[in-house]
This record gives C-alpha cells, structure tokens and sequence, in this order.
C-alpha cells in the first residue's frame, strides 16, 4: 500500500517514522532487483549452474561404476584421445557434410512446396491427406524402404535428413501462408498492388515468422535424422561410432560423443536465432 | 441547414453551403445495399444508400456502430462488393480496387518488416514509379506529416500517433482523389486525436483532396466537416444530412465552445436519439 494513498485515504498524515521504513523497505526492493537483473548475473548464473552440475557428475562418478556413468573429467580425456586419434574428425566430417546437405535440401523443399501448398486451395486440398500421414508418422519406419530403394548409402541417409527436415518447415509454411493478416492484405490491396505483389511484398514477407518457427523445428530435428540414419543405415559418421561405443560399453566415449551431438544442436539453433536477430528482426519485435 | 438526403443522391449538383455556387460531384453511391449473413441471420448494412460528394469536400459519416457507415467507405474503395447499386468515381463506374482513391484504416497494420519510409512508398511500387522519385516522393509526404526524422526506423518503434502520421502519409502519397478515412483516430488518447485532427484539416485545406470520414465522435465530424451524413441502424441507411457552416481555418479558435458548433451538435445528437441510432 501507498503511503499517500494511506495518509489521504485516512484522513491523516502518515508519521516520518513511517515514511522512512516504507522508503527503506524501496530500496531494498530495488537493491535485490538491480542484483538479480544485472548483467553479470544473467552470465554468471548459467555458469555456476554447469559447475554445480559437473561438480556432482564428478563425485558421482567417485561412487558409481565407470560403466553406467563415467565422470566429466574421464569424459574429457575420452575426447582429447578421440580427437587425436582422428576418430571424431573423421566422423564428424562425414556426418556435417550429410547434416547440412540434408537439412538445405529439406529446407528449400519444404519452404517452396510450403509456399505452393500455402498459395494454392486446391494443392492444398489434394495434398493434405498425404502430408498429414507423413507428418504424423514416424519417419524410421520408412528407413528399411529407403535402404531398399537406394541401399545402405550416404543417399539413404540424406534421404532420411531431408524428409525429417522438410515437414516441420512445409507446415509452418504453408500455415503462415495461409494465415497472413487480413489488415495487411487490405492495405496492399487498397494501394493498388496486383496479386503477384501482393504475394511478393505482403503475403510471403508477412510469412516470415512462421517460417523461423519452422525452421527451428527443422534444424533440431535434422540432428536427430543425421544420429538415427548413421545408427540405422551405415558404418560411418557419428551415429555409427555412438552405437560402437554403447555396444562396447566405452561409457566415458559415449558420453564425450553426447555432449558434442548436443553442442552441434545449440550451434546450429544459435547461427539460427542469429540471422533472425540481424535480418529479420521484426520478427520478434512486432506484434 | 439541413439538406434531404434523397434530393443530395438525386440531384448531381448541389450548392455548397452558404456559397452558393456549384460544384461538381466527383464521387457518387447510387441505391448501395449489402447483407451480411452470420450464423445464418442475416444483418442488412446497408440498404438503397445513395450519396454526392463534391469535389474537395470534407463529407463524415457518423453513427453508432453497426449502421453501415465502414461497409459503404469499404465498398467505396472496393474492400465489400455491394449487392446491388453503383459507385462512381467522375463519371466513371467503378468495379474493384480504384486506383484513384486511398484508404485509411483503424487498425493501422504499417508492414513491419519495411521501414517507415518504405511502407510509405508501398502504394508508389503499384504504380511503377522508380525507385529514385517513389523515395523523394515518400520523404515528401513523410514531410508533410513532420515524420522525416524517423524515415528509416521500423514502424513499430513508433507511438500510435506516429504510426497513424505514417498511414495517412501512405494514402496521400498515391496522390488520390478521394481519401478514405475509417475511424483514424479512434484508438488514439484524446490529445494526440485532437492534434491529428488539426493536422488533417490543415492538410486537407493544403493539398484540397476530397475526403470522406468515418467516424463516431460528433464533436470530431463537426470540427472536420462541411457535411456530416447521419446514418441509423437496423437497416443501416442515411437519416439525414448536415451542412456545417462554420469558418475556417476551425483551428484558430475553440470550434467545441462555438456556440453555432454547439447548437449544431445538440441538433445532430437529438437527431440520432429520435431515430433510435444511439442506445438510451
């Protein structure tokens, strides 16, 4: 409660004594808030929070057999000598070559069949039952007809990127097409622009943050498609040294292998979220 | 003071008020209804409305809503396809989007993705205008709504004022006949409403478009007007027709303490009430 609010309200004048608690008890409010929203904080605090966490990982693994969870630091030692044989580089070359042949190819398919599927009704309408089963299948099942069709081959494998990449996309696509605000239709339209401009200059641009949301879907996902096809379809690439290592029981390789599938994810997420934030601002600053 | 509706839509020339002299209709409704059906019950907007605007007249429309008023400026422009009766533009029969007139929406909708000056220069792209003279041309109207500074600044960084500032520039810098304005001011706070209705009645006596308003404030129809045409609900139509014979430039002096403004904003409102336009 206010103290004017208090003192007026009351018909009577609050005491200085008053005043001056109320005044304190401010700044301490204030002080606690500018402490938890300084900056320094907001990267300290995740910081401290991974320590904690390795910390406890690392006197777990005092206690616990090697073979169920190995500790941070053998983890590391397990990726300096991973490295240095050239196992992971190898691997990892393989696998990002297929990782983002698969994920460009499902993008831009995904985007141009989102934008056909988005403009069109009636390739919408004939097109739906197909993409909703896709969609709402799970995609392994289709690897063994994959290997059958194409063998068990680096194009099985981008195959497999591709159609896990390209739903999410083609989804959010074609509904960002589809849904694009009225109010900015009737502005282009009232000034005169003709339906390809309106398409060019409104509707697709008026798009873009469905599209970002796709995409984020997409490049999480392609991740997934590149472990599962390398697991399920080859001997090469991450995926196939993972299986190597589980089977094995290296468990100290294993977890190394991971954390690096999972930095790749924060990467690739994060060199998204950056060319939205330098492009396409508006995307998350506009209404 | 008051003029019949039906000699307005019948007759092509009407004197202008306290002038006497003619001038021409540029923009004329002949006998414009509209149903809309919602959950299968059906609403009529608009039923056999006809109306003259004269060329560079300032002509509101005003009622409560519901009357019809936005769905004959959205058929004016081209937004509602009536179903029955004709809009014409000069003479000229119009059928879909004119590129003549211009329209300024409540709902602002700037293109965020576009700069201020950009989306200023988005009507200027449907006319294939190049590139240098559609920035000149932006910049000018941008000008002429004090908005220069904020040329390259996205849309959304801006105050609703300002946004609207954009939004009228957008329109004017087509270089319509007629402006259409929807309710422009009717989400803004009173003070910036008030300044923008000073600043589009500057403009307005400045570059002589003609402009029809729509809006609910009686005060703001009167301040604005020539003409402000009453519409009722229920099936949306014109009621009856008001010259404002007030002088200008209304700026110079304070229009809502006139005592002519305010006799004629008791007579509106009587007028609204009797027919049942405004809920009592």
């Amino acid at each position: 409660m206010s103290v004017i609010g208090a003192g007026a309200g009351h018909g009577r004048v609050a005491a200085p004594s008053e005043l001056s608690a109320v005044a304190a008890r401010q700044a301490a409010r204030r002080r606690r808030r500018q402490l938890v929203e300084h900056p320094v904080v907001g990267v300290v605090a995740p910081l401290v929070a991974v320590a904690i966490v390795l910390g406890a990982w690392q006197l777990t693994g005092h206690f616990v057999s090697p073979i169920l969870i190995s500790s941070p630091s053998q983890v590391a030692r397990d990726f300096v000598s991973l490295w240095s044989q050239g196992a992971i580089s190898a691997a990892i070359g393989i696998s990002l070559r297929e990782l983002y042949l698969g994920l460009a190819i499902g993008v831009v398919a995904g985007l141009l069949l989102g934008l056909l599927i988005g403009r069109y009704r009636l390739l919408d309408n004939v097109l739906s039952p197909f993409i909703n089963a896709a969609n709402a299948t799970p995609l392994n099942i289709l690897i063994p007809l994959m290997i059958i069709w194409v063998g068990l081959s680096a194009q099985a494998r981008v195959l497999f990127i591709v159609l896990i990449t390209m739903f999410p996309v083609l989804l959010n696509t074609a509904g960002g097409l589809k849904n694009v605000n009225r109010g900015y239709m009737e502005v282009g339209r009232t000034l005169g622009l003709s339906e390809r401009q309106l398409l060019w200059k409104v509707a697709i641009p008026a798009t873009t943050p469905y599209i970002f949301a796709g995409l984020r879907v997409g490049v999480s996902l392609s991740i997934i498609g590149m472990i599962v096809g390398e697991i399920e379809v080859s001997n090469v690439g991450l995926g196939y040294l993972l299986s190597q290592y589980g089977e094995s029981y290296q468990t100290g390789r294993l977890l190394a292998l991971i954390i690096l599938a999972a930095i790749l994810g924060v990467v690739n997420v994060s060199v998204l979220r950056g060319v939205q934030l330098r492009w396409f601002k508006w995307t998350r600053a506009a209404r | 003071m008051t003029i019949d509706a039906s000699s307005v839509a019948a007759g092509g020339r009407v004197a202008r008020a306290g002038e006497g002299e003619l001038a021409p209709p540029i923009l004329e409704v002949h006998g414009i209804s509209k149903t809309f059906t919602t959950n299968n019950r059906e609403v009529v907007a608009l039923r056999d409305v006809s109306l003259a605007v004269r060329r560079g007249e300032f002509v509101s429309l005003v009622g409560a809503s519901g009357c019809g008023k936005t769905t004959l400026l959205r058929s004016i422009v081209g937004l509602e396809s009536p179903d029955a009766g004709i809009i014409s533009l000069e003479g000229q029969i119009l059928d879909g989007v004119s590129k003549d007139m211009a329209y300024v929406f409540q709902d602002i909708n700037l293109l965020p993705w576009r700069s201020v000056v950009a989306n200023v220069e988005l009507g200027l792209e449907a006319r294939a205008v190049p590139k240098r003279e559609r920035r000149e041309r932006a910049m000018h109207f941008l000008g002429l709504v004090g908005l220069t500074d904020v040329a390259d600044a996205p849309p959304y960084t801006l105050s609703g004022g300002m946004q609207q500032r954009v939004g009228v520039a957008r329109a004017l810098a087509t270089e319509p006949k007629v402006l259409l304005m929807d309710e422009p001011f009717g989400q803004l706070d009173n003070f910036t409403r008030e300044a923008l209705q000073v600043e589009i009645s500057n403009l307005w006596s400045r570059l002589g478009t003609t402009i029809v308003f729509v809006t609910h404030d009686v005060d703001e129809a009167i301040f604005l007007s020539d003409r402000v045409v009453l519409f009722v609900p229920n099936p949306g139509r014109i009621s009856e027709i008001v010259d404002v014979p007030l002088p200008r430039p209304r700026s110079d002096y304070d229009v809502r303490a006139d005592s002519r403004a305010i006799e004629l904003r008791s007579q509106v409102m009587q007028h609204l009430h009797r027919a049942g336009a405004v809920a009592g």
